[in-house]
Order: C-alpha cells, then sequence, then structure tokens
C-alpha cells in the first residue's frame, strides 16, 4: 500500500498518511464544522432578536442550538484546526519528514471526522445533547431528559465526544513522541520556533486535560446506556462533575488558546522584522501556564458551596496564572519597536487578535475577583469575555490560514480581498461581542432577557451575521486564490525565519532533498549519501538512510478502524431502551430497590437495528485492526536528531510510557470519583459490594502472576526461543482468561440476588470502575492474542523483541491498577 | 472602611468594586491599546530605513531580540495593578461572605425545580412570591430538586447555585421597594424551560412587611354538617398543635365561632398542625382529627360527621382530604 494516488484522486485522500496531507483534511474538515457551529449561532443569535425569542426555535431547541455550537466550536472547530496547521507545520519546523506514527496520525483524523460525524447525526436521533456544552450533572442523565425518548440523540453526542478524545490522545502521543524525537540535528528544544513550542505546550496539556475527560465521559456515557448513577444522585453527582469536567475545562481554554498564541509570536516576528523579545521568558512564561492551569478549575465554581479556604487558594492561583500572560502579551508589543511593521492580512489579523486579547484579558481580571464573579457568573459577562478570549484565538487561527495558505497551496491570495475580510471581521467581533458587556445582566443560555437588554441584544444579532459575511470573504478569498491566484514563491514573506519557507510552495511529499540540519547554527541541507562517497559517515547512517528513502504513505486502515469505531458507537447510543426494559422487568419481578432509578417517563420502543450496528460496527472493528496489524508499514526512524530529553529510548516505547500516562489520569479520575463519592456519603457509611474478599484477593494473586510470565516473555524473546515465548505468551492469556472467570463469576453471584449496576451508587461506583479494568485485561488479552498468531505465522519478535516489552509495561501497568482497586473495593 | 462596610448591601459592595475595576480596566486598555497601535504605526515599514539593522534571516537559529529589560518593568507594573486590585477585594470578599453583622429578619430555603422557586420561610411560610422587608438582612439556603440551577436577583447582586444535596448559603438586603417581576432568574441551564424559569420579588417597608406575615398567618375555619349546613352549635373545642415545634398550640372554645366560623389570626409559626375538633358530650357529632398544612393564608372547611350518616366509619373531612389516614400516626411520633 506504498504507493499514494495523485492529490486529485479520492482515493489518495482516504489512504494518505503524510502528515502534510493530514494537516489540510484537518483543516478543511474544522472549517466545515466552523460553518456548521456558526449556522447554529445565527440560528439562536436570529431567535435572540427580541426579548422572549422570536419563534424561531423552541425552549428544547434553543437549547439544543447553544449546546451544539459550544460543543462543535470548542471540540469540532477551534482545536482541529489547530491540530490541521501543526500537522503540517511541526514537522516541517522541526526538519522532520512525517509524523513518528504516521498510521495513526490518519487514525486520529479518521476519529476525528467520523466523531464530526456521529454528532451530526445526532440531530436526527431525537434532538442532539441540549444540556449545555458544559453537561452540567443531573442534568445529562437520562432520567432528566425532558423526554426520555430523545436519549438515543444525547448519548449519540456523548459517544461522538468520546470517539473525538480518543481521536486526541492519539493524536497527543503522536505529536509529543515526534516534537522530542525527531528534531533535525542541532535544533535544541529552546530553539524550536514558537508556534512549535506553543504546539508542544498544547499536546502536554492536552494529555492529561483530555484523559480527564474522556474518564468523564465514559463514566456519563455509562449513566446514559446502562442507567448506572454516577451523575444521577443528590448524593455528589453535580459537584462530581463539576470537578471532573472543569479539572479538563480549564487546561482546554489554553489548549484552544496556545496554538493561536504561537501563531501571534509567529506572525510578529516576520511582520515587524523583529526577533521577539524576551524569546526564553516567554517561553518559561508558556511552560508556567501549561502548568499551573490544572491548578485553577475551581474558580469556575466559586459560587458552588466549596468553602472559603478553597477559594481564595484558587483565586491567588487564577490571578498566578493571568500574569505570564501580561508577559507574553508585552512581549508581543515591545516586538514591534524599531521594527518594520507591514500591514498584510495575516498581520492584521494577528495584531487584531491581540487587540481583542488585551480586552478578554481585562475583563477577565473582573472574574478573578471573586465578589464580581460571583455577579457575573452565568451571565453575559462570562459569554462576552470568553468569546473575547477564544475567538481572538479564532483571529489568530486565521492569520494563520492567511500565513500559510502560500506554504501549503502553492498561491498568492490577494492582499486587498484579505483586509477586507479583516475590516469586516474585526467590526462584526467587536459588534457582536462588545454590547455582551453592555447587556451583561442577561442570564446564560436565556432568550427571556430583560426588555432594556433588547437593543444590544440586536446589535450583536447584527455584528452576528457581519461576522459571518467575514468568514464568507475569507472562503471567497481562499478560492480567487486557489482559482486565479499568481504562484507563491518559496518564501514570500520577507524576513521569515522557520524552516517551512525554506522548501518549495507547496513542499515535496518528503519535505527535504537533503537532511536538514542546525549543526553550524544555521539552517543546512546536508546531503548524506554525497558524504558517504567522501567517506564520511558510517554505515548505519547510510542504511537508515536507505530504509527513509522506502517509507510508506498510504494506508487505509485507519480509515477502516474510524468507520468501525464510528459504526459501533452509533449502535450503542441507541441501546438505552433494552437496559430500561430489563429494569422494568426487574422491578416488575419484585426488586422494588431500583425503581427509583427508572426514569419517570415511558422508555422509548427499543431498535433491533442499534444491537445490529453494534455487531457489525465492533465486526469492521476487529477485521480492521487485524488488517492495520500485519499490514508492512515503514515509518524510518531518523537517524540524526535532537532527542532530548527522551534520547533514550526508541519512538515506540516513549508512545507507549506517554499513552500510559494518560491512562493514568483516566484511572486517576475513575478512582477520584470513588473516593469523592464516597467521601461525600461519609466514607464509613459505604457498603462493601462484592459478595466476600477472596475472588478479589484470588484475582491479585492471578494478575501477579501474569505480570511474572509476561517478563519471562521477554527473556523468551530476547533468547529467540519460539516455543518458550509462545509457552509464556499462552500462560498470560490464559491467566487474563482465569482473572476474567472469577470477575464473571463474582458479577453473576451479585446478579443472582438481584444486584445490578443501576442497584445503587455503590454498585454503579463498584461495577464501572472494576469493568473498566477488565476492559483493560480484555484488550491486553486481544493484543496477546494478536501476538501468538504472529509469532505462530510469521516467526514475529524473535528478530526485534522491543513488542513484547511493550506489551508487558502495558500489562504491568493493568496489574498495577488492581493492586489499588483491590484494596478499594474488597476491603476498606 | 470602619463603620462604613457594616450595613452595606450587596449592590453597594458589588457597586463599588465594579465601579473601580471598570475605570480602571477602562483606564488600562485605552492606555495599552493606544501604546499597541502607535507602535504599529510609528514602526511601520518605509522603504527609507537604513539596511543596517540586524534583521532575521531564514533559517537562523531563534534569540531574543532587544533586552527584556522594559518588558519586565511593564510586567511588573501590571503584575501589582492586579494583584493590589484582587487584594484589596480580599476584605469585601470575607464581608459578603460573613455578611453585615445583624439578625436576619427572615430565614429562606430556597428550592428549585424544573422549572419554578419555591421558598420556605423559617416560620414556616411558604408564599408563592419571594417577599422580603426592604433594609434587612435575608438569609437563604438554596438548593434544588432535581437539575443543577442557579438563583440569582441581578438587581439584589446576589447568586447562588441550586444543587441537588447541596445548601448554597447566603444573603442580601434589598433596598427598592414594590414588586419586581421576573426579578428571580435561573443561571445555569436545566432543560427547556430555563428561559422562562423567573419568579417575582416583593419588596416591603419593615412594617407592611409584618402586616404581610400576619396576613400570611390568617386562618379562617368554618364548621359544617352533612348537610353542608353551617354548625352554630354543640362544638366543644378546636385544637391545633404544631406536628414539629413545641409552643404552637393553640385552643378555642365553641362560643369563639360565629355562625360555625372562626378566625385566627394569632399563630406565627406555619407548617403541619394536627388539628382536632372535639364535639360536646351531648352532641350528635363524631370528634375530627386531621392534619393541616398551614404554609398561607387558609380558609378551610370541616364537615362533621353525624353518626347516623352512611361514612360513619370516617373522621370527618375537611377541604383537603387523602391525609386522614396518616394523622393518626404522625400525632404518635410528636
Amino acid at each position: 500500500m506504498s504507493d499514494l494516488p495523485p492529490k486529485t484522486s479520492i482515493k489518495r485522500w482516504l489512504v494518505t498518511t503524510n502528515h502534510k496531507d493530514v494537516g489540510v483534511l484537518y483543516i478543511v474538515t474544522a472549517l466545515f464544522f466552523l460553518v456548521l457551529g456558526g449556522l447554529l449561532a445565527l440560528l439562536f443569535r436570529a431567535h435572540l432578536w427580541q426579548s422572549g425569542g422570536t419563534g424561531i426555535l423552541s425552549g428544547g431547541g434553543y437549547n439544543q442550538a447553544v449546546t451544539a455550537h459550544g460543543l462543535l466550536m470548542v471540540f469540532w472547530f477551534l482545536s482541529p484546526i489547530a491540530s490541521g496547521i501543526a500537522n503540517y507545520f511541526v514537522p516541517l519546523q522541526i526538519g522532520a519528514k512525517d509524523l513518528a506514527f504516521p498510521r495513526l496520525n490518519a487514525l486520529s483524523y479518521w476519529f476525528y471526522l467520523f466523531s464530526g460525524l456521529l454528532i451530526a447525526l445526532s440531530f436526527f436521533q431525537g434532538g442532539t445533547f441540549a444540556g449545555g456544552w458544559t453537561m452540567y450533572a443531573p442534568l445529562n442523565v437520562p432520567t432528566y431528559t425532558p423526554a426520555v425518548q430523545a436519549t438515543t440523540g444525547g448519548t449519540a453526542t456523548i459517544f461522538a465526544l468520546i470517539l473525538f478524545v480518543l481521536s486526541i490522545t492519539i493524536g497527543t502521543v503522536n505529536f509529543l513522541v515526534t516534537i522530542h524525537r525527531s528534531r533535525a540535528e542541532g535544533l535544541g528544544l529552546w530553539n524550536i520556533p514558537l508556534f512549535t513550542w506553543s504546539w508542544l505546550l498544547t499536546v502536554w496539556m492536552m494529555l492529561f486535560a483530555f484523559a480527564a475527560l474522556l474518564a468523564a465521559l465514559l463514566l456519563l456515557g455509562i449513566d446514559r446506556v446502562m442507567m448506572t448513577q454516577y451523575f444521577a444522585t443528590d448524593q455528589g453527582s453535580s459537584l462530581l462533575w463539576g470537578h471532573l469536567f472543569w479539572f479538563f475545562g480549564h487546561p482546554e481554554v489554553y489548549i484552544v488558546f496556545f496554538p493561536a498564541l504561537g501563531i501571534m509570536f509567529e506572525t510578529f516576528q516576520t511582520f515587524c522584522g523583529r526577533r521577539l523579545v524576551g524569546r526564553k521568558w516567554v517561553i518559561i512564561a508558556m511552560v508556567l501556564v501549561a502548568v499551573q492551569s490544572f491548578l485553577v478549575w475551581m474558580h469556575h465554581m466559586f459560587l458552588t458551596t466549596i468553602n472559603l479556604e478553597i477559594k481564595t487558594l484558587i483565586m491567588a492561583t487564577t490571578i498566578g496564572i493571568s500574569l505570564p500572560f501580561d508577559l507574553m502579551v508585552f512581549s508581543l508589543i515591545y516586538t514591534m519597536v524599531k521594527g518594520r511593521v507591514r500591514f498584510t492580512t495575516p498581520f492584521l489579523f494577528s495584531l487584531g487578535a491581540l487587540v481583542l486579547f488585551i480586552l478578554g484579558g481585562i475583563t477577565g481580571v473582573f472574574l478573578g475577583a471573586v465578589v464580581l464573579d460571583y455577579e457575573f457568573r452565568g451571565t453575559y459577562w462570562v459569554v462576552a469575555h470568553f468569546h473575547y478570549v477564544m475567538v481572538s484565538g479564532v483571529t489568530a487561527l486565521i492569520a494563520g490560514l492567511y500565513y500559510w495558505w502560500p506554504k501549503i497551496t502553492g498561491k498568492m491570495y490577494s492582499e486587498r480581498l484579505g483586509k477586507l475580510n479583516f475590516a469586516v471581521y474585526f467590526f462584526g467581533f467587536n459588534l457582536l461581542y462588545f454590547p455582551m458587556f453592555l447587556a451583561w445582566e442577561t442570564p446564560r443560555r436565556v432568550f427571556n432577557y430583560g426588555e432594556g437588554m433588547q437593543i444590544y441584544h440586536q446589535m450583536a444579532t447584527v455584528g452576528a451575521f457581519i461576522l459571518a459575511s467575514s468568514i464568507a470573504i475569507m472562503f471567497l478569498t481562499f478560492a480567487h486564490s486557489f482559482l486565479f491566484g499568481p504562484k507563491a514563491p518559496d518564501n514570500p514573506w520577507k524576513y521569515s525565519r522557520t524552516a517551512e519557507w525554506a522548501i518549495p510552495s507547496p513542499p515535496p511529499l518528503d519535505n527535504w532533498s537533503g537532511r536538514p540540519s542546525y549543526a553550524s547554527g544555521q539552517l543546512e541541507f546536508v546531503d548524506d549519501s554525497a558524504k558517504a562517497t567522501d567517506g564520511g559517515v558510517t554505515a548505519e547512517t547510510a542504511v537508515a538512510q536507505q530504509e527513509e528513502e522506502h517509507a510508506d504513505h498510504a494506508s487505509i486502515w485507519p480509515f477502516g478502524i474510524g468507520l468501525g469505531t464510528f459504526v459501533t458507537f452509533l449502535g450503542i447510543s441507541g441501546l438505552t431502551p433494552f437496559v430500561f426494559r430489563f429494569m422494568e422487568s426487574e422491578v416488575n419481578a419484585g426488586n422494588a430497590e431500583i425503581a427509583g432509578g427508572l426514569p419517570s417517563g415511558p422508555a422509548a420502543e427499543p431498535n433491533i437495528m442499534f444491537p445490529a450496528l453494534t455487531v457489525v460496527g465492533l465486526a469492521i472493528l476487529a477485521i480492521t485492526l487485524f488488517k492495520f496489524g500485519v499490514e508492512e508499514f515503514n515509518a524510518p526512524e531518523m537517524a540524526i536528531a535532537e532527542r532530548w530529553p527522551f534520547g533514550g529510548v526508541d519512538n515506540a516505547k516513549m508512545g507507549v510510557w506517554v499513552f500510559l500516562a494518560s491512562d493514568v489520569v483516566v484511572f486517576g479520575a475513575a478512582i477520584g470519583a470513588y473516593v469523592f463519592m464516597r467521601i461525600h456519603m461519609g466514607w464509613t457509611n459505604w457498603e462493601t459490594v462484592p459478595f466476600a474478599t477472596w475472588p478479589g484477593l484470588l484475582n491479585t494473586y492471578v494478575l501477579l502472576t501474569s505480570s511474572f510470565t509476561v517478563i519471562l516473555a521477554l527473556v523468551m524473546a530476547e533468547r529467540q526461543n519460539k516455543k518458550g515465548l509462545l509457552a509464556t505468551l499462552g500462560a498470560t492469556i490464559l491467566l487474563g482468561f482465569v482473572f476474567m472467570g472469577v470477575k464473571a463469576y463474582e458479577y453473576t453471584e451479585k446478579f443472582s440476588h438481584g444486584e445490578y449496576w443501576f442497584s445503587g451508587l455503590e454498585y454503579s461506583l463498584y461495577y464501572v470502575t472494576t469493568s473498566l479494568h477488565a476492559l483493560h485485561v480484555i484488550l491486553g488479552l486481544l493484543v496477546a492474542g494478536f501476538m501468538i498468531y504472529r509469532i505462530l505465522s510469521v516467526d514475529a519478535y524473535l528478530e526485534d523483541h522491543r513488542p513484547v516489552e511493550y506489551f508487558g509495561l502495558y500489562w504491568h501497568f493493568v496489574d498495577i491498577v488492581w493492586i489499588l482497586l483491590f484494596p478499594l473495593f474488597y476491603l476498606l | 472602611m470602619g463603620t462604613g462596610v457594616e450595613d452595606m448591601t450587596r449592590s453597594n459592595v458589588f457597586g463599588d468594586i465594579f465601579l473601580v475595576f471598570l475605570a480602571l480596566g477602562t483606564l488600562v486598555g485605552i492606555l495599552v491599546i493606544s501604546y499597541t497601535l502607535y507602535n504599529a504605526y510609528k514602526y511601520r515599514d518605509t522603504e527609507d530605513r537604513s539596511d543596517d539593522e540586524d534583521l532575521p534571516t531564514l533559517g537562523e537559529l531563534p534569540t531574543g531580540g532587544g533586552s527584556g529589560k522594559k518588558l519586565f518593568v511593564s510586567f511588573i507594573l501590571s503584575a501589582i495593578v492586579v494583584i493590589a486590585l484582587i487584594v484589596w477585594t480580599y476584605g469585601m470578599l470575607l464581608y459578603v461572605e460573613d455578611g453585615p453583622d445583624q439578625e436576619p429578619a427572615a430565614e429562606i430555603d430556597v428550592t428549585g425545580q424544573t422549572f419554578s422557586w419555591s421558598y420556605t420561610y423559617d416560620n414556616g411560610l411558604e408564599p408563592s412570591e419571594l417577599v422580603v422587608p426592604a433594609g434587612e438582612r435575608v438569609n437563604i439556603d438554596v438548593t434544588s430538586r432535581d437539575v443543577w440551577h442557579t438563583f440569582g436577583i441581578s438587581q439584589e447582586r446576589v447568586k447562588a447555585d441550586a444543587i441537588p444535596g447541596e445548601h448554597d448559603e447566603t444573603w442580601f438586603i434589598a433596598d427598592e421597594t414594590g414588586t419586581h417581576e421576573g426579578a428571580i432568574e435561573c443561571y445555569e441551564l436545566c432543560g427547556p424551560g430555563h428561559s422562562q424559569m423567573t419568579g417575582d420579588l416583593v419588596v416591603y417597608e419593615q412594617d407592611r412587611y409584618e402586616e404581610w406575615v400576619d396576613e400570611q398567618f390568617t386562618l379562617n375555619i368554618t364548621l359544617q354538617d352533612g348537610n353542608e349546613e353551617r354548625v352554630t352549635d354543640g362544638v366543644d373545642e378546636l385544637t391545633l398543635e404544631h406536628t414539629e415545634e413545641d409552643g404552637h398550640d393553640y385552643s378555642y372554645d365553641g362560643s369563639e365561632f360565629e355562625n360555625g366560623s372562626i378566625t385566627i389570626n394569632e399563630i406565627d409559626q406555619g407548617g403541619t398542625y394536627n388539628l382536632e375538633i372535639v364535639p360536646e358530650d351531648d352532641s350528635q357529632f363524631e370528634p375530627v382529627e386531621e392534619e393541616l398544612d398551614f404554609t398561607g393564608p387558609a380558609e378551610e372547611t370541616y364537615t362533621l360527621e353525624s353518626p347516623g350518616n352512611e361514612s360513619s366509619g370516617d373522621n370527618g373531612s375537611g377541604d383537603d382530604t387523602g391525609d386522614n389516614n396518616s394523622s393518626g400516626e404522625q400525632g404518635g411520633e410528636n
């Protein structure tokens, strides 16, 4: 599959794994969702034309529109468009040929696209999720979904988000390994361009923040499908969701804004003809923000029942995190001083973004004062503030599009159209969002505002349509350029410095004709093969060089896996009615305890299509994952690269470590949920769910033994002992089955007493946490089974035993999790 | 702040802080943005600049431009402004957390449910609107019966999350008397009716408020017989006994009734009462035992049954039937 069809062929775009192609796919898809989210905004802004609503939307329809607008803009537009730009330019800026794992890169794109299709479909499944983009509990569970019939669309939305987060997780692992391990010679971490810096910190934040969101969404998804009780009770459910969501939600603000900031740094430097003032301090400031972003989340919850001490602490960290931004803003301003400022379209957008960000920042300081926050919470002040911040980010991202458009397409655009675009955009933006400050007493997500506010809301609505028309002008400018634009030179911008401008526009498939190197302190392209003839290079390098020439760029299986997951999730979204039925039958059979968990309304009619879809999806997944596993795909590691501080491991191992780090957060959140809920109900009021301690103890021994057999498997692989490897891996699988068997016995025993996952909060925590662990065991068993197949069919892992080691890392991690779960659920 | 702070309303506190923030914010905003635009304009690229500058070149390893001195001065200045502002407001936060040092005129439990608010006063009243005295501290304890709401009265600058299972306590002092329609709003998305989840705030002068409370505690009881005729004779005593709080027991002699009816004004604690009507010994009537939910002005009619009537097993029935059976049990618990 290594032949990449031409760009005019549709097949090219289905099979490509090249970072530039994937980048283009990301950008195009993200712009599509910008339009979708924007249309929803126009819809509800039109509804807001008069107090009480113009009647375009019903109450429920209005909630769907604002919810989907928020979700689409934050998740399906803002992050992915940055992903797209990063996909295209981060490898170029660091001198790499591609990302570390090209097929996984394609996979994250397809997960993203299919997650977008899933949320789009949710509108047609009885209505999309309508509880706001913050998805507060318990409105987010079926019991409180106004029409229980409409749970399918809401559940589809949640699963779309889960699929999106999977896409992000794969992407973060890929970028972290790439940026840390594929930098050109001489390009130390300090020296990578600022867009890459901002993206590096973005993905580090994503790795942990999105893991917390993944855990929250998994628990919510299970609540919605299986009727567990995490977010349905009045025993801390609301606060649990608040903490989990905002632990993700606050870093998300910086996740969204950092790439925009990076673009502002790049464009300011280029179009001012100056180097960034205080570059090192700016980087340090960004690192501080990235770390501290995980310590401020409770400022979104000042009005809940958290106590004054915590409020004070969070207030302090919140002020603390605002200060590094002051430094960044001043750095941008001083970069203009004594520069040669050229008001090109990208610079205008960047300068506009800076001005808007200053306003967003100042109005944010208001919210840092808790007394003011008390009154602003849930009002248009917050709406106006975060739109000034987030959409100033959008402004900078548009600057990025204009900045790099000539590089991506090889075409210049009309500066006149671009400037018109900026003028209309900037005017529309301020007409849309500034009146919201004046109308701040309007509660959020309410169309029944006071009469006195009407004029402001009408201004905002007019502004919204002007802003939308500026986006239309942007598309027009790009279309005009694509069709009629003059050819772009390699470097259309004076004083640009980064490596992407040193190669043709658009860049060739393999990016570089020689090996990029900064060893001399200046970008040079080293011809290794020429050196080889001079005898100046080791044999190893020559071999590596040769391998790189055979790098693959095409695989259809990422698309297949995306499709399979999509179909599976679509199927799962409609399973709730079956669980309702089961609960009803249990209640009718006299199991009265669970009656409280039943929703008040009538359940939707179970539809056999959904389980069928689930099965079909799983079948597609099984086939495509297998094909993905056996496919020959060569993605060579760079022979010579800067790798600090991860020089000691290889790409795949670092990938596994990084992935496990995010999985730690997923389990951490799940276990955190247990601890939080248990403390909330009173630690000692907890009733132990398992019927006895011995199955847990037995399983602890079983898993510990299996960890030992995995270690033996690695030893056997190192000794190239095929039989020994088969035996030890086989033993591991067997022990895994014993573990699952004991688990099944335990569950069955509980079921036979009428104690199900929906029987109460303790039961939900027990079943879900242990099932999440069991799911990890099952995935491990599937991988181990696949490895045995590979050993039998192609004598795998005898030459290169590293995959056995990676599997071992994962398996040990799963064991360690169990060692934590055992005392929590069986002993304490 | 001295004594000035003591009686500040939340609107005053908010107004003061907001004004300072707004003034400083506007000033800083104008300064910084003007300076930004000034620099952009001043250093616009003109062709007549000399070329001996150290301009960035393609492919160079990045270095910082210029000295960071100016950067740090600006940074520290901005940090001082921000930190000073927040520290200044922290004192106000402490005041807002505890409230003014005065006895609350009313303590009100506010419960949100889709899509309305309900109120229970510490004296047991449950009016459909929030009624408070002007210029006096009122405490509220906010929770929710179903999903997450946020209770807020923008004009009084008071807000509290209404979270199921949680009790968010705060206070406010209302200033402006009158009926403020729709002044109470929900600030957290709670479902299809979120936009309509409003309530009225009624603020009375102190005297009028007390009058209102008295009006609320007006209980009118009328007795009738099986033929819906007023009972003017044969009742010995009517007693009311609060089911939860001691010291709220009342009894009325048969002679206090006028044309089979009595208006009771002395009760000052709402809630559930055990009501007992004891007929005279030689009367034709059966005794009545009932539970009475008294949370606002009420007119109750009780039917005194004669043993000869069909419904002889019944103790008698009031307006709100249905909980006759439980009255005995409830009485036992107390």
